[in-house]
C-alpha cells in the first residue's frame, strides 16, 4: 500500500498533495498496476482527513488514466499506468529542471553558465555512482 | 445542484450601537465541512445561534435545509444537531442520565449509535457529568446531538480547551460523522490548525462581516500560501499592526 505524506499546514491542497504521491509513486515503480487503492474511506479515517478531499484526489488521477475503478470492488492502478510511467517521469523530472532553470534566470546567469552548473552536476552524479 | 444546506441571506445582529454580525451572506453545500474561521469576538457565536434561533437577526435571514430558521424551528430541531459553545449539561447526571433525559426530546433517537460514540471516546456511562474533564465534557455534548441522527451539525468552537491527543480523537469522530453521505458540518474555530484538516470549505469572518467564503482548495491554489497566511493576511488587512501584536 502507498505510504502518503500529508502536511495539512502546507500550502498546497491537500487533495493536490495525495495526487502529487500517487504520481510519483507510479513513477517510481512503488504502485504497479492492478494494486488496489485504499477506499476513500480507509484513506480518510487513516490520515484523518475530509473524506471528498480523498474522492476528488481520486477523481483527478481517474481523469488522468493512473487510477480506474472496477465495479463494486475498489478503486485500481490502471493498465495504462505503466505506459503512462514514462510520461510521468518526465513531467516530473521536466518540473524540477524547470524550477532550476528559473532560478537560474532569477540570478541572471548566461545559457552556457547554466550548462556548465549542470554538467558539472551530472559529472558529480557519475563519480558517486561508481563508488 | 441541489440546494445549500446552509444559506445565509444578509443576516445582521446589532446588539445597541454594535453590528455583531453585519449582513452575512455565505452558502454550505450539502455534504460539504465548513470551517467557520474568525478571531475571538468576531461575531462568530452570533451567527450560529441566529442559525439556531436562539438569537433574533435584526435583518436577513438563514435557511438550513432550504427551510427558514426562525419559521421552521420545531422542524429543524428534529434535523439539525448543535453543540453549543458552552453545552449545557446537567451536572448531577451520569452520563447514561443525561443521554436517556436528551433522548426524550426527539421523537426519533438512536440510542445505539449514542452508545457506540459514547464507547469510541471511552466514556463511563456510569460517571457523573461533573467528574468528566473538559474533554470528555465536550465529546459527549458531541455525541448527544448525534442521537437523532442530524442531516446537519453545527459545532461552535466544539474543540476549545481540548488537549491535543483529545482534539484528534474529536476531528476523527467528525470525520466519521461526514463519512455517511450528504451529511453537512458547520463549526466555528479561531485556530486555523483545527479547521484545514477536516474543512473542505472555508468561511471567514470579521468584525460581523464576511471577508471569504470559498473551498480551501481553491483559496490555497490561489493564494499559494498556508490558510494561516491567508488567514493572517485577510483579518490583518484592516487593522495595521494590531493582529502581529
Amino acid at each position: 500500500m502507498v505510504q502518503l505524506k500529508l502536511d495539512p499546514a502546507s500550502p498546497i491542497p491537500m487533495y493536490l498533495q495525495i495526487v502529487e504521491q500517487v504520481r510519483r509513486a507510479v513513477a517510481c515503480g512503488g504502485l504497479k498496476a492492478d494494486d488496489e487503492m485504499p477506499s476513500v474511506r480507509a484513506l480518510a479515517s487513516g490520515y484523518l482527513i475530509n473524506p471528498n478531499t480523498v474522492a476528488r484526489a481520486y477523481l483527478e488521477l481517474e481523469r488522468e488514466g493512473l487510477l480506474t475503478k472496477r465495479r463494486g470492488a475498489g478503486t485500481y492502478v490502471s493498465h495504462e499506468a505503466a505506459g503512462l510511467r514514462e510520461a510521468q517521469r518526465t513531467r516530473i523530472v521536466g518540473g524540477l529542471i524547470g524550477q532550476a532553470l528559473e532560478a537560474a534566470q532569477d540570478f541572471g546567469w548566461a545559457p552556457e553558465r547554466v550548462r556548465k552548473a549542470f554538467e558539472e552536476r551530472l559529472n558529480h552524479m557519475g563519480t558517486e555512482r561508481k563508488r | 445542484m441541489s440546494q445549500p444546506a446552509i444559506a445565509v441571506q444578509g443576516l445582521s445582529r446589532r446588539f445597541g450601537k454594535r453590528a455583531a454580525v453585519d449582513s452575512l451572506a455565505f452558502e454550505v453545500p450539502t455534504g460539504g465541512v465548513c470551517g467557520f474561521l474568525g478571531r475571538n469576538g468576531a461575531g462568530k457565536t452570533t451567527a450560529i445561534r441566529m442559525l439556531m434561533n436562539l438569537t433574533e437577526p435584526t435583518a436577513g435571514r438563514a435557511l438550513l435545509l432550504g427551510l427558514d430558521a426562525r419559521r421552521h424551528h420545531a422542524e429543524l430541531m428534529s434535523r439539525v444537531g448543535y453543540v453549543a459553545e458552552v453545552p449545557i449539561l446537567y451536572d448531577w447526571m451520569t452520563v447514561r442520565e443525561m443521554a436517556r433525559f436528551t433522548s426524550q426530546f426527539y421523537a426519533k433517537w438512536n440510542a445505539a449509535a449514542v452508545d457506540a460514540l459514547l464507547d469510541r471516546f471511552g466514556l463511563d456511562q456510569r460517571q457523573k457529568v461533573r467528574h468528566l474533564s473538559r474533554g470528555t465534557h465536550a465529546q459527549l455534548a458531541l455525541a448527544l446531538a448525534m442521537g437523532h441522527d442530524p442531516e446537519l451539525l453545527i459545532l461552535d468552537e466544539p474543540a476549545t480547551g481540548l488537549d491535543v491527543l483529545v482534539r484528534r480523537d474529536f476531528l476523527e469522530s467528525i470525520i466519521q460523522i461526514i463519512q455517511q453521505e450528504g451529511r453537512t458540518v458547520l463549526f466555528s474555530s479561531h485556530l486555523v490548525h483545527e479547521v484545514e484538516r477536516v474543512a473542505d470549505q472555508i468561511v471567514v469572518i470579521d468584525q460581523g462581516r464576511l471577508l471569504v467564503s470559498a473551498r480551501l482548495d481553491d483559496l490555497k491554489e490561489q493564494a499559494g500560501q498556508s490558510l494561516e497566511d491567508i488567514f493572517v493576511g485577510l483579518v490583518g488587512a484592516g487593522r495595521g499592526t494590531e493582529v502581529r501584536q
